[in-house]
C-alpha cells in the first residue's frame, strides 16, 4: 500500500459559537482520489481550509509528507506542495488566462519546465488554450472553474484539494469537470475533494469519507457508498 | 458650577449631539461620511448670518438654520446614491473642504475674520446664565438621544440597517435605498445643524477653521470608538475624546495624534467599538 | 397555454453590456399560478433576465408587463411592493440582522409606505405573529433569533425565500435556490415550492438541477447566448437536440 501523503488526526476547529470540526480523522495515500461527502455546514470546507492553513486549528495534528504542518502559515504549506481550489472558482479577473496560469507556477524558475507544464495543462484543458489571451473575469462559470483547477496544477502539487467543484455549474459542465478530475487521478495526482453530490463522489473516488457535524462518521469505497442503506437515504435519496 | 467646567460640559454636549447625528448616517444607514463638520458649519453659519445680518429673532433663526442644514444635507446626501462606499468617503472629505472654503473666502460669511456678535439666548430681555445654557444643551442632547432611539427601534431603523447590510437585497425586498439613505442624511444633518446653532450662540464668534477636516475625523472617531450603530457608544465616544485630553493637560496639544492612535488601536482590537458587538464595555454590561 | 390568465409578459427584451448582448430579443409570458423553469449554460443570461424582471437592471430594449401593466421603468423596490419577490443565486441575507429581523424588514413595506409612518414601531404583536407564520412555513421559526450570516447555506436559502414571501408576492423568482444543498434540503425546498404554488403564488425557477426542473415545472424556457433556444414542457425540452448539445451534454434520463 502506498504511503500517506496526508494524515489528519483528531482535528478540532472552532468558530465563535460553532464547533466546525470535532475530532476529524482521515488520511489520503499517494495517488489516491478521496472525497469527503457531507451536507451543508457539516464542515467540509472547514476541513480543507484547515489543511491549507486558512483556519486556526484548536487541537489535533495535520501531517503532510511526514511533517507536522498544523502550525505553519498558509504560504509555507503551499510551498510544501499543497494546492487548494476554493469553492466558487476564484481567479484573478483582471489578468488573462495565461497570466493566471503563470501565477500558479510562481515557484518554478526554469522557463523550460514552465512551458512543459503549460503544454500539459493545455492538453488537459484545450478550452483554456483557446482563451489564453482573454481576461479571466470574462470567462464563463465553467471555464473559470477549469482555470482555477489548472492554476492549482501549475504549481505541481503533491496534494490537490478542491472544494465543491461542481457547484452552480450546468449539467454538461459538471460532467466535464469530473472527467478532468478522473483524468488527473489517472495521471497519478493525489486528490482530496469535498462534494455534496454523492453520485458524483462515487464516480471518481477511491475512498469516501462521510462527514457529519464535524466528525467523520463513515469511511467507505464506491460500492459501499452506493449500497449503504443509511447513506442511500441521507445522501442519495433512494 | 465654575465657568471652566460649564464650558467643558457644554462642549461635550455639543459633540455628543454631533457624534449621535453622524451615527445616524454612518451607523444606521452605513453611509461613510468624513465631512460631518460641514453640516455643523452650515448650521452655525446659517444661524450667525440670519441673526447678525438680518436681525431675525433667536428662535426663528434657529428654526430656519435647521431647515437650511437639512435641505443642504439632503442635497449633499445625493452622491451617496450614486457612488460606492470608498468614493463616498472621498466625496465627503471634498464637501468638507468646499464648505469650509466657501465660508473662509466670501466676505458675506465674514471671510477669514469669521462672524462675531452672534446672540446668546435671552429670557425676558436678559441673557440667560451659562448654567441655564448648559441645561438647555443637555435637554437638546436628550432630544437627540430620543430621536436616535425612535429611529433605531422603528421600521425606518430596521430598513436602514438592512440597506447597510445589503443595498440590492433591500431594494428587491421593497425597501427604497434612496428614501432611507436620504432620510438618514436629512436627520443626521438636521441634528448637526442644531449642534451648530448651540456652538455659534455659545461662542458668540465663529470662523471657518472651527469646522475643518480634522474636526470631522474627530467626530467620526467618537462614533467608531464608542460603537457605530449603538446609542450609548457615540455618547461615550464624545465624552471620552473631549474629556481625556482635558484631564491630561500635557497631551492636549497632541489631541489629534491621540485620536489617530486611538482609532487605529480600536480598528485592530475593538472594531465594533466599546459598545458594539464584542466590545469590552458592552460585554461587561451584558454579563452583569 | 393552460393558464389563460397571464401574470407576467416578457416582451422582446434585449440587454446590452458594452459590446456584449447579454439578452437578445427574449420573449415569453407566464400564466397566473404557473411554475416556470429557466435553464441554460452558465453565462447564458438567466440571472440578467431575473435582474430585468425584478427591476435591478433596466433593459436596453423591450418591456416587462406585470398584470397587464407596463412596469419596465419602475425601480426594484416598487416592483417588490407590487408583488414581485426574488432570491439571489449567491445568498444575500441582511448579514448582521437576525432571521426574524430580516423578514420583518421586508414585511414592513406592507404598512410603512412613506418616510413618516416608517418611524412607527415595527415589532408589534400582530406583525410578529404574521412574520412567525412565514418563518414556520419555510422552517426557520426555531432559528428566528439567530444572526443570519451565521446560518448554514441551506437555511440562508430558506431565509431568502422567507424574505421574498414577506412582501406578499404574486410571483417569486428563485435563482438557483437548490444549488449547493444536500439531498434532503433539496427535497424540503421542493415541497415548499409546491406549497407556495398551491397558495396561488406563481413561481419562476432558474436551476441547473434537472430533476428539480423536471419534477416541478409545467413549462421550461432554455436560453443560450442570450437567445431563446427552446420553450415547452420539460419532456419536450430535454429531448430537444439543441438543448442537449448546448446544455445537457448528453441525453437526459
Amino acid at each position: 500500500m502506498e504511503k500517506n501523503i496526508i494524515e489528519i488526526k483528531n482535528l478540532k476547529v472552532r468558530y465563535e459559537n460553532i464547533q466546525a470540526l470535532n475530532n476529524a480523522t482521515l488520511n489520503v495515500r499517494k495517488g489516491e482520489c478521496v472525497t469527503i461527502v457531507g451536507a451543508n455546514g457539516a464542515g467540509k470546507s472547514s476541513l480543507l481550509k484547515a489543511v491549507m492553513g486558512f483556519n486556526k486549528t484548536d487541537e489535533g495534528n495535520i501531517i503532510f509528507n511526514n511533517q507536522n504542518i498544523e502550525n505553519l502559515p498558509t504560504y509555507k504549506r503551499a510551498a510544501l506542495g499543497i494546492s487548494f481550489v476554493p469553492e466558487g472558482a476564484r481567479v484573478f479577473p483582471k489578468i488573462n488566462v495565461l497570466g493566471n496560469l503563470l501565477l500558479g507556477a510562481y515557484k518554478e524558475k526554469d522557463k523550460e519546465k514552465i512551458i512543459e507544464r503549460l503544454d500539459y495543462i493545455y492538453s488537459l484543458f484545450p478550452r483554456l488554450k483557446e482563451r489564453e489571451k482573454q481576461l479571466a473575469g470574462t470567462l464563463s462559470g465553467g471555464e473559470r472553474q477549469m482555470l482555477a483547477m489548472a492554476r492549482a496544477l501549475m504549481g505541481k502539487p503533491l496534494l490537490l484539494m478542491m472544494d465543491e467543484i461542481s457547484l452552480g455549474l450546468m449539467p454538461k459542465l459538471v460532467d466535464m469537470v469530473f472527467e478532468v478530475v478522473e483524468e488527473l487521478h489517472k495521471s497519478g495526482i493525489t486528490i482530496l475533494l469535498s462534494e455534496q453530490n454523492a453520485h458524483k463522489a462515487a464516480e471518481v473516488a477511491d475512498r469516501i469519507y462521510i462527514l457529519e457535524l464535524g466528525k467523520i462518521t463513515k469511511e467507505t469505497d464506491k460500492e459501499g457508498l452506493l449500497n449503504d442503506p443509511y447513506i442511500k437515504k441521507a445522501y442519495l435519496g433512494k | 458650577m465654575g465657568d471652566y467646567l460649564t464650558t467643558l460640559l457644554i462642549t461635550v454636549g455639543i459633540y455628543t449631539i454631533l457624534s449621535l447625528s453622524l451615527n445616524i448616517i454612518v451607523g444606521y444607514a452605513g453611509q461613510i461620511s468624513l465631512g460631518h463638520a460641514a453640516f455643523w458649519a452650515i448650521g452655525a453659519y446659517s444661524f450667525a448670518v440670519l441673526t447678525t445680518k438680518y436681525s431675525i429673532p433667536f428662535v426663528e433663526a434657529a428654526f430656519f438654520s435647521i431647515v437650511i442644514t437639512t435641505l443642504v444635507g439632503i442635497f449633499l446626501g445625493l452622491p451617496s446614491l450614486r457612488v460606492s462606499e470608498d468614493f463616498l468617503a472621498i466625496t465627503t472629505i471634498g464637501i468638507n473642504f468646499i464648505v469650509q472654503g466657501i465660508f473662509n473666502s466670501f466676505d458675506y460669511f465674514g471671510g477669514a475674520m469669521g462672524i462675531g456678535n452672534i446672540p446668546f439666548p435671552t429670557m425676558h430681555g436678559d441673557m440667560i446664565s451659562n448654567n441655564t445654557f448648559l441645561f438647555i444643551t443637555y435637554l437638546l442632547v436628550a432630544l437627540t438621544i430620543i430621536i436616535s432611539y425612535i429611529f433605531k427601534v422603528s421600521w425606518a431603523g430596521l430598513a436602514s440597517f438592512a440597506i447597510k447590510d445589503d443595498e440590492l437585497a433591500a431594494d428587491v425586498s421593497g425597501i427604497s435605498p434612496v428614501i432611507f439613505k436620504l432620510l438618514s442624511f436629512a436627520i443626521g444633518s438636521a441634528l448637526a445643524g442644531l449642534a451648530g446653532i448651540l456652538y455659534a450662540s455659545f461662542m458668540g464668534f465663529i470662523s471657518a477653521n472651527d469646522f475643518s477636516f480634522p474636526v470631522s475625523v474627530a467626530i467620526l472617531a467618537m462614533v467608531m470608538v464608542g460603537g457605530e450603530g449603538t446609542i450609548l457608544g457615540p455618547i461615550f465616544g464624545a465624552f471620552l475624546l473631549i474629556l481625556l485630553p482635558e484631564f491630561f493637560r500635557p497631551i492636549h496639544s497632541y489631541r489629534m495624534f491621540l485620536y489617530g492612535i486611538l482609532l487605529v488601536l480600536m480598528m485592530i482590537y475593538q472594531p465594533n467599538g466599546f459598545f458594539g458587538k464584542k466590545g469590552i464595555v458592552w460585554s461587561m454590561i451584558k454579563k452583569s | 397555454m393552460e393558464h389563460d390568465k397571464k401574470i407576467l409578459e416578457v416582451c422582446n427584451i434585449t440587454k446590452q453590456f458594452g459590446g456584449l448582448k447579454a439578452l437578445n430579443g427574449i420573449d415569453f409570458s407566464i400564466g397566473d399560478g404557473e411554475i416556470f423553469g429557466i435553464v441554460g449554460p452558465n453565462g447564458a443570461g438567466k440571472t440578467t433576465l431575473f435582474n430585468i424582471i425584478s427591476g435591478v437592471l433596466k433593459p436596453t430594449n423591450g418591456s416587462i408587463i406585470y398584470k397587464h401593466k407596463n412596469i419596465t421603468k419602475l425601480g426594484a423596490y416598487k416592483r417588490a411592493r407590487l408583488g414581485i419577490g426574488r432570491t439571489f443565486q449567491v445568498v444575500r441575507p441582511f448579514a448582521h440582522l437576525s432571521v426574524e429581523e430580516n423578514v420583518l424588514a421586508a414585511y414592513g413595506i406592507r404598512f410603512y409606505y412613506n418616510p413618516l409612518t416608517s418611524f412607527l414601531k415595527y415589532n408589534t404583536d400582530k406583525h410578529k405573529k404574521n412574520v412567525d407564520d412565514i418563518l414556520k412555513m419555510v422552517g426557520l421559526y426555531e432559528l428566528k433569533d439567530r444572526v443570519s450570516n451565521e446560518l448554514p447555506l441551506g437555511f440562508q436559502r430558506r431565509l431568502e425565500i422567507a424574505r421574498a414571501l414577506a412582501v406578499n408576492p404574486k410571483i417569486i423568482l428563485l435563482d438557483e435556490s437548490f444549488s449547493g444543498l444536500s439531498f434532503s434540503e433539496i427535497e424540503s425546498i421542493k415541497k415548499l415550492v409546491v406549497d407556495l404554488n398551491k397558495r396561488g403564488i406563481t413561481i419562476i425557477i432558474i436551476e441547473h438541477n434537472m430533476p428539480v426542473i423536471m419534477e416541478l415545472c409545467q413549462r421550461v424556457l432554455v436560453i443560450n447566448y442570450g437567445k431563446k433556444i427552446a420553450l415547452g414542457s420539460p419532456e419536450d425540452v430535454v429531448n430537444n437536440r439543441e438543448v442537449i448539445e448546448a446544455y445537457l451534454g448528453k441525453k437526459y434520463n
